[in-house]
C-alpha cells in the first residue's frame, strides 16, 4: 500500500499536477477567474486566501465535483479532464474536505475501503482483508484507530485521519487538505503535522488551504494566494512575511478590518446562572450588561453554538436559569425568549435563517410579523416600507425587495438577519460566527453593525472561532471547553495564548 | 509530538454494520417472540405445526415485496407502486401461460413485465430526476388502470392447469414448509447477502446515507439507484408469480394496499425513509410481526379488520419509540 | 444608498395584480386547461354545454374542499394520506348521527368533530411523536379503514328524509350547486388566508425553513397541528356532502380519494417539501383532472382511463417542475 505509492516521477522538476486558466462560473459569481496552482512531488503547497477567494471552488474542481468553464488541467504533462470525482481519484488527487465526507454508519475500515472494497474469490466483501490492510495502514502511518469503530462515534481529529487513510489506500500522489485543523486542539495540530511530514517524505504532493499564517510558515514550502476569485502570487514561503502574506491575501493590512472600539457597560440584560444541558453544557454563568460585547472562544465541539441555542430557549436545557432584562426564561422557548427580548443570528444561515426561496421583505420580517397586522390581516405596505429602510441603513445590495433571498450575497443575506432582529427590537443578542462564508469587505460592514449594536445600548453575546474578531470586538472574553466556562477575561488581560490554553481545558 | 490522537483509547470494539445481525434485529427477534407467545397462550389452535407454516405462506408475497421497497428506502429513494405491480405481472403470465403452456415462458413474461416496470419508475426518478414518491405513486394508478382497462376488471383464469404452477404457489416441501415461503426466505436471504457482503450493497448503503460523500468517492449514484428501481420490481413480481400461483389466475385487484402494507412493514423492520439505515433481515422480520399478529387475532376470532387497526397502531408506535430513541441519542 | 432597490409601483403592487395571482408556472395550466377546454368542445358538442358544466364544477367540489386543506398542510411540509378513508368513515358518522338524534346540525357537527378529530390525532402524532406524516398518516388510514368496517358492516342508510340534508349535496342556489358554492368560498377564504393574513404567512414561514421560524419565535409543531386539523375538518365537510350524495354513509367510499387530492394539489404547483404553494394552482389542479375525467366519459373511453390519466398528469407536471428548476438554476 504505502510502500507501492509512486516516487515522483524521474523528471522531478515538473510538477504533478498543473491547474491553468481556470474559470468558474455560478449564477451572479464569477468564483474563479483564470487561477493557475501547481503542485509539486514532495512539497506541500499553501493555498491561501480570505473566505470567498475562490479557494473551495478550486480544489473541489480538482476533486471533480464542479466542472470549471474554463482552463486545464495537467497530470505529469498531459491534458486531464476530471468530468467526475472518479475521474480525480483515478488520477491520484485524493481531496479531504473540510466538512469530513465519510459515511457515519459504516466503520473505519469499509470507509477507508470504501471505494474499492476488497473481494473474496467469490466475490463478496473480504471484510478480514479489509481490516488487515487497513491495520497495516495505521501501523505504518502511526495512527491509533480501531478498524471496527463506527465512524460516527469518532472524533473529528480521527474521522480526519480516516479520510487521509483513504488517500494512502488510494495510492494517491496529490492530497488536499481543506482547512484541515479549523477542528483540531493545539495537540492534534502537532500530530497532523507529523503526518503531513510522512506524506511528504513518501513523495506525495500536498496542497494545504488555510487562512492561518502560523501554520503556512511551519509547514509549507511554496504558497499561492487567491483573491476575490484570481490567482495574486505563487512563491516559496521562504519569500513571504507575515506582512507580505497579509497584504496578498487581503489587499490591505488586516488590522484595518477591526474596528477597536470600546462600549460602556450599563445595566445587566441577560443572566445566566448554572445552565447545563444534557448533551453538552455544563454549569455555565455568566452576565452579560447593555452596551457590552461578551465574546465566547472555544475550538470546534466546544459547545458554543450548544449554548447560543439554550440561551434562546431554542435547545432544552437541564438544569439552570436564564433571566432576560430580569424577567426568567420560562417557558424555555424561543417565543417567550423573543417577548423578553433575546434571539439568535445563526450561524448556519442556509438552514436555520434562511426562507431561500422567500423574498428579502419576507425573510426580514418574520419575527415582527404580528407588528404588521390588523385584526389578522399583514399590511404588506407597512412592511416594505420597514423593510426599505434597513436596506438602506445596511446598504444591503439588492435589485429588488421582491427578490428570492438567496439570489443574494452571503454579507448581504447576513445583513437581512442582523435587520431581522434589529426590526424586532432586542434587549440582546446572541450572534453565532457572524461573519461565516462572508467575504472580506462584508466582514468589516457586520463588525461595523455589531459594533453599532452595543453602541445603541443592546446586549451582544458572540460566537467565534476566529480569533481576531474576538479579540478585537469583545468587551470580555469568555472560553468554553468540552461544555464548560474554562475562563473569563477582561479585554485587556486576555491574549491569545491566554485564550488558546483556556480553551485547550 | 503525536500525543493527542495517538493516546486517544481506541472506541471499544463493536458489532460493525456490516453483519447480518445486528443490536436491533434482537429487539425484533423478541417482539416477534412476544407475538408467538402470547397468541400461543391465547388461542387454542395458534401453536400448531401447520398453523405456523400456513403463517409463513401467507407472509411469502409481502416478505418479496418489502425487501424490494426496502432496498429502495435504503438507497434514499422511494417506490409504491408495488401493490398495482402485483396485479400487472400476473398478467403476462397466465396469459403466456395459458397461450403457450410454459411455465418458463409465463415467468419470463412476468420478470421481462417486472423489469419494464422498475426501468420506467428508475428513469423517471433517477434520471429525470423526478421526485420517487411521485413517480411511483402515479405508476401505483397507471399500472392499475392499465391492468383494469386490459382485464375488463375481470379475472383471468388460469386454463391450463399446470401442475408446477399450482406447486409453486401452494406446494409444500415434505409436506411441511410452503414453497412461497422458501422462495421467499431465498429471495430475502440473497438480497440480504448482497446488501450485506458485496460491493453494490455497501455502495447501495453508502448513497442513501450521504449520497454527496459517495459521489465523491467516484460511485456513479443514479446507476445505483436506478439499479434499486430494478431490484425492487423484479422481487415484487417474485411476490407477484406466487399470489398469481395462490390465487391460480391474474386478479385485476391483486395487491391492492400491498404498497402501504410493505411499506409499513419496512419501517416497522427498522429501515429509515430517510435512507442508509436498516436491513433486509429486519424488514423481513417486520412482514412476520405483522403476519403472526394478523393470524392471531384471526384466531381469536377477531373480525378481520381488527387487524388493519393493529398494524396501523403498531407502525405509528414502533416510528414514535424509533424517533424517540434517537431524539435522546 | 437605495440607488439599487426597486421600488417601482408595478412591484409594490404584485401582491394584488392579476400577474402576482397567476405567476408564470400557473400560465402553463392554465394554457393546459384551456387546451382541454377547446379540444373536448372540438370532440364532442355535448361538452360545452351548461349541464356539463355544471356537473363537472359538482364533481370537482368535493376534491377541492379537501384540496385547499392539503395544500396548507403541503405548505407546512406535511402531507395527510389518510383523508380518503376518513371521509368514508366520517359520512357514515354523519348518517349514523343524523339517524339517532333527526337532526341535521347535530349530523354535520358529528361529521366535522370526527374529522377535525382524526386531524388532530394525525397532528399529535407527527408533532409530538415525531413520526414522519407520511408513514403516520398511512397508518392512520389502515386503522380508520379497519375501523368503519367494524363500526358499520354495511352502508349506513338514511332513515329520515330531512329534505335540507339532501339539498346539501343537491340543492341549487340560482345555477350553482351548493357543493360548488360551499368549495368556492372556503377556496376564497384559504386564498386570502393564505395570502393576507398572519396565520397565512406564518404557514409559508414554517414550511420554508421550520428551524429560522422556531428561532424567530413561532411554534412549527403548533402551527402544523393546525393545519392537520383544519385539513381534517375540511374532510368532515366533504363527508357530510358525500353522505348527502349518495344519501347514505358508504364504508367503501373514498377509495383513491387522498391520491386525487394529492396529485391534484402537487400539479397546481404545491411543493412537496413545503414553503410553496398556491390555491390558484390547486383550483387548476382539480379543474384539470375533472375536465379530463369528464371528458373520459363524455368520449365514451374506457372509464379505467380515470385512474390512468392522473398518474400520468401528475408525473408529466412534477417533470415539467423539474425542468422550470432546472433552467432557474442553471
Amino acid at each position: 500500500m504505502v510502500e507501492a505509492v509512486r516516487k515522483p516521477a524521474a523528471d522531478a522538476a515538473g510538477p504533478i499536477i498543473r491547474m491553468a486558466g481556470v474559470t468558474k462560473t455560478f449564477p451572479g459569481v464569477k468564483a474563479l477567474d483564470d487561477v493557475s496552482l501547481d503542485v509539486m512531488a514532495g512539497e506541500v503547497h499553501a493555498l491561501l486566501g480570505e473566505n470567498g477567494a475562490g479557494k473551495s471552488t478550486l480544489i473541489k474542481i480538482l476533486a471533480g465535483a464542479y466542472r470549471m468553464d474554463a482552463g486545464t488541467i495537467e497530470l505529469d504533462g498531459t491534458p486531464v479532464s476530471f468530468e467526475a470525482p472518479a475521474d480525480a481519484l483515478a488520477a491520484g488527487v485524493k481531496v479531504v474536505f473540510q466538512e469530513i465526507a465519510l459515511i457515519p454508519e459504516f466503520t473505519v475500515a469499509e470507509n477507508i475501503f470504501m471505494e474499492n472494497h476488497p473481494r473474496n474469490p467469490a466475490g463478496l466483501v473480504d471484510w478480514r482483508t479489509m481490516r488487515q490492510k487497513a491495520q497495516a495502514l495505521f501501523d505504518r502511518a502511526g495512527f491509533a484507530l480501531d478498524v471496527d469503530a463506527p465512524v460516527k462515534d469518532l472524533s473529528l481529529s480521527e474521522q480526519q485521519l480516516v479520510e487521509i487513510s483513504r488517500a494512502l489506500a488510494h495510492d494517491a500522489r496529490v492530497v488536499v487538505m481543506d482547512e484541515p485543523t479549523s477542528s483540531l486542539t493545539p495537540g492534534e495540530v502537532e500530530h497532523l503535522f507529523g503526518v503531513i511530514g510522512r506524506l511528504r517524505d513518501m513523495g506525495i504532493g500536498i496542497v494545504y488551504v488555510s487562512h492561518k499564517l502560523e501554520e503556512i510558515f511551519a509547514i509549507c514550502d511554496r504558497a499561492t494566494v487567491l483573491r476575490d476569485g484570481r490567482w495574486v502570487s505563487t512563491k516559496p514561503v521562504a519569500e513571504h512575511d507575515h506582512h507580505s502574506l497579509i497584504v496578498d491575501m487581503v489587499g490591505r493590512e488586516i488590522t484595518d478590518l477591526f474596528p477597536k472600539t470600546r462600549h460602556q457597560g450599563g445595566e445587566t440584560v441577560v443572566s445566566v446562572k448554572n445552565l447545563s444541558t444534557r448533551n453538552k453544557l455544563a454549569d455555565i454563568s455568566f452576565d452579560v450588561r447593555a452596551g457590552e460585547v461578551l465574546g465566547f472562544f472555544g475550538l470546534m465541539g466546544a459547545g458554543r453554538t450548544e449554548l447560543a441555542k439554550a440561551v434562546v430557549g431554542y435547545d432544552p436545557i437541564s438544569a439552570g436559569e436564564i433571566s432576560i432584562g430580569g424577567e426568567r426564561l420560562r417557558p424555555h422557548n424561543t417565543g417567550r425568549a423573543k417577548a423578553l427580548g433575546i434571539g439568535l443570528l445563526s450561524e448556519d444561515r442556509k438552514e436555520e435563517g434562511l426562507m431561500l426561496e422567500a423574498d428579502v421583505t419576507r425573510n426580514m420580517t418574520l419575527p415582527s410579523l404580528a407588528r404588521f397586522a390588523r385584526a389578522g390581516f399583514v399590511d404588506a405596505g407597512a412592511e416594505r416600507a420597514r423593510a426599505q429602510t434597513f436596506v438602506d441603513r445596511f446598504r444591503i445590495r439588492l435589485a429588488s425587495l421582491d427578490q428570492p433571498i438567496r439570489t443574494l450575497s452571503g454579507g448581504n443575506q447576513q445583513k437581512v438577519l442582523l435587520s431581522r432582529w434589529l426590526m424586532y427590537g432586542l434587549k440582546a443578542i446572541v450572534v453565532d460566527e457572524p461573519t461565516r462564508g462572508i467575504d472580506v469587505g462584508a466582514k468589516a460592514e457586520i463588525f461595523a453593525a455589531i459594533n453599532e449594536l452595543a453602541a445603541g445600548g443592546l446586549a451582544v453575546i458572540m460566537m467565534t472561532s476566529e480569533m481576531p474578531e474576538l479579540l478585537n470586538l469583545s468587551d470580555r472574553i469568555a472560553v468554553l471547553a468540552e461544555g464548560r466556562m474554562t475562563a473569563l477575561f477582561d479585554r485587556d488581560e486576555a491574549t491569545q495564548e491566554k485564550v488558546l490554553n483556556a480553551a485547550i481545558g | 509530538m503525536q500525543q493527542s490522537a495517538d493516546t486517544a483509547a481506541p472506541a471499544p470494539a463493536r458489532k460493525a454494520d456490516h453483519r447480518l445481525f445486528r443490536g436491533n434485529l434482537v429487539a425484533l427477534v423478541v417482539s416477534l417472540a412476544l407475538v408467538i407467545g402470547f397468541f400461543a397462550l391465547a388461542t387454542e389452535h395458534f401453536w400448531s405445526l401447520r398453523n405456523i407454516t400456513n403463517v409463513l405462506g401467507q407472509a411469502s408475497i409481502l416478505m418479496c415485496l418489502t425487501a424490494g421497497v426496502a432496498i429502495v428506502f435504503i438507497s434514499g429513494e422511494v417506490d409504491i407502486s408495488v401493490g398495482s405491480l402485483v396485479a400487472a405481472i400476473a398478467i403476462p403470465l397466465i396469459v403466456i401461460m395459458n397461450a403457450t403452456g410454459s411455465l418458463a415462458l409465463g415467468l419470463g413474461g412476468a420478470l421481462a413485465l417486472g423489469l419494464l416496470i422498475g426501468v420506467v419508475n428508475g428513469y423517471l426518478s433517477v434520471y429525470l430526476k423526478i421526485n420517487s414518491l411521485i413517480v411511483t405513486l402515479g405508476t401505483l394508478f397507471i399500472i392499475r388502470g392499465l391492468v383494469y382497462l386490459y382485464t375488463g376488471k375481470r379475472a383471468i383464469a388460469d386454463t391450463v392447469y399446470l401442475e408446477s404452477f399450482f406447486q409453486l404457489g401452494n406446494g409444500r416441501l415434505w409436506g411441511l414448509i410452503p414453497y412461497p415461503a422458501l422462495v421467499a426466505f431465498a429471495l430475502v436471504g440473497g438480497l440480504a447477502v448482497l446488501m450485506t457482503q458485496t460491493r453494490f450493497g455497501r455502495k447501495v448503503y453508502a448513497v442513501g446515507g450521504n449520497a454527496e460523500v459517495a459521489r465523491l468517492a467516484g460511485y456513479n449514484v443514479r446507476r445505483i439507484k436506478f439499479t434499486c428501481f430494478v431490484i425492487s420490481s423484479l422481487a415484487a413480481t417474485v411476490g407477484g408469480i406466487l399470489l398469481a400461483s395462490r390465487l391460480g389466475s391474474a386478479v385485476h385487484v391483486a395487491g391492492l394496499n400491498y404498497e402501504f402494507q410493505a411499506v409499513a412493514a419496512a419501517v416497522l423492520g427498522g429501515v429509515s425513509l430517510a435512507g442508509g439505515i436498516g436491513g433486509l433481515i429486519g424488514s423481513a422480520l417486520g412482514v412476520l410481526i405483522l403476519a403472526f399478529v394478523s393470524n392471531g387475532l384471526g384466531m381469536m376470532s377477531a373480525p378481520t379488520e381488527w387487524q388493519l387497526v393493529i398494524t396501523g397502531a403498531i407502525i405509528i408506535a414502533a416510528v414514535a419509540l424509533d424517533s424517540a430513541k434517537r431524539e435522546r441519542a | 444608498m437605495s440607488v439599487t432597490s426597486d421600488q417601482s409601483p408595478t412591484r409594490q403592487a404584485r401582491g394584488l395584480s392579476l400577474g402576482g395571482l397567476l405567476r408564470n408556472e400557473q400560465i402553463f395550466l392554465i394554457i393546459l386547461l384551456a387546451v382541454l377546454i377547446v379540444g373536448l368542445s372540438l370532440a364532442a358538442p355535448r361538452f360545452m354545454t351548461a349541464e356539463n358544466a355544471t356537473a363537472i364544477l359538482h364533481q370537482s367540489a368535493m376534491v377541492l374542499i379537501v384540496a385547499v386543506g392539503m395544500t396548507m398542510l403541503l405548505i407546512t411540509a406535511e402531507v395527510d394520506i389518510s383523508v380518503g378513508a376518513s371521509l368514508a368513515f366520517a359520512s357514515c358518522v354523519v348518517m349514523d348521527v343524523i339517524n339517532t338524534t333527526s337532526s341535521l346540525t347535530l349530523g354535520i357537527l358529528a361529521g366535522l368533530a370526527f374529522g377535525g378529530g382524526v386531524g388532530l390525532f394525525n397532528g399529535l402524532v407527527v408533532t409530538r411523536l415525531k413520526v414522519n406524516s407520511l408513514i403516520a398518516t398511512i397508518a392512520t388510514m389502515m386503522i380508520l379503514q379497519g375501523g368503519v368496517f367494524l363500526y358499520t358492516r354495511e352502508a349506513v342508510q338514511n332513515h329520515h328524509q330531512i329534505e335540507a340534508f339532501s339539498l346539501i349535496a343537491t340543492g341549487y342556489v340560482g345555477p350553482v350547486p351548493v357543493p360548488v358554492i360551499i368549495a368556492a368560498l372556503l377556496a376564497v377564504v384559504f386564498y386570502v388566508m393564505l395570502n393576507y393574513t398572519l396565520i397565512g404567512r406564518r404557514v409559508f414561514a414554517v414550511g420554508s425553513n421550520p428551524k429560522a421560524a422556531r428561532l424567530s419565535g413561532l411554534s412549527p409543531e403548533t402551527i402544523k397541528l393546525v393545519a392537520f386539523v383544519v385539513t381534517g375538518i375540511l374532510v368532515g365537510v366533504a363527508a357530510t356532502i358525500l353522505a348527502s350524495l349518495l344519501n347514505a354513509g358508504q364504508p367503501t367510499a373514498g377509495r383513491g380519494f387522498e391520491l386525487i387530492v394529492i396529485a391534484a394539489v402537487l400539479l397546481g404547483g404545491t411543493s412537496l417539501f413545503g414553503g410553496k404553494g398556491t390555491i390558484a394552482g390547486t383550483i387548476l389542479g382539480v379543474l384539470i383532472l375533472k375536465i379530463i375525467d369528464n371528458g373520459i366519459i363524455i368520449l365514451r373511453w374506457n372509464q379505467d382511463l380515470q385512474i390512468i390519466v392522473p398518474g400520468v398528469v401528475i408525473i408529466l407536471a412534477m417533470f415539467l417542475d423539474q425542468l422550470r428548476k432546472g433552467r432557474t438554476d442553471g
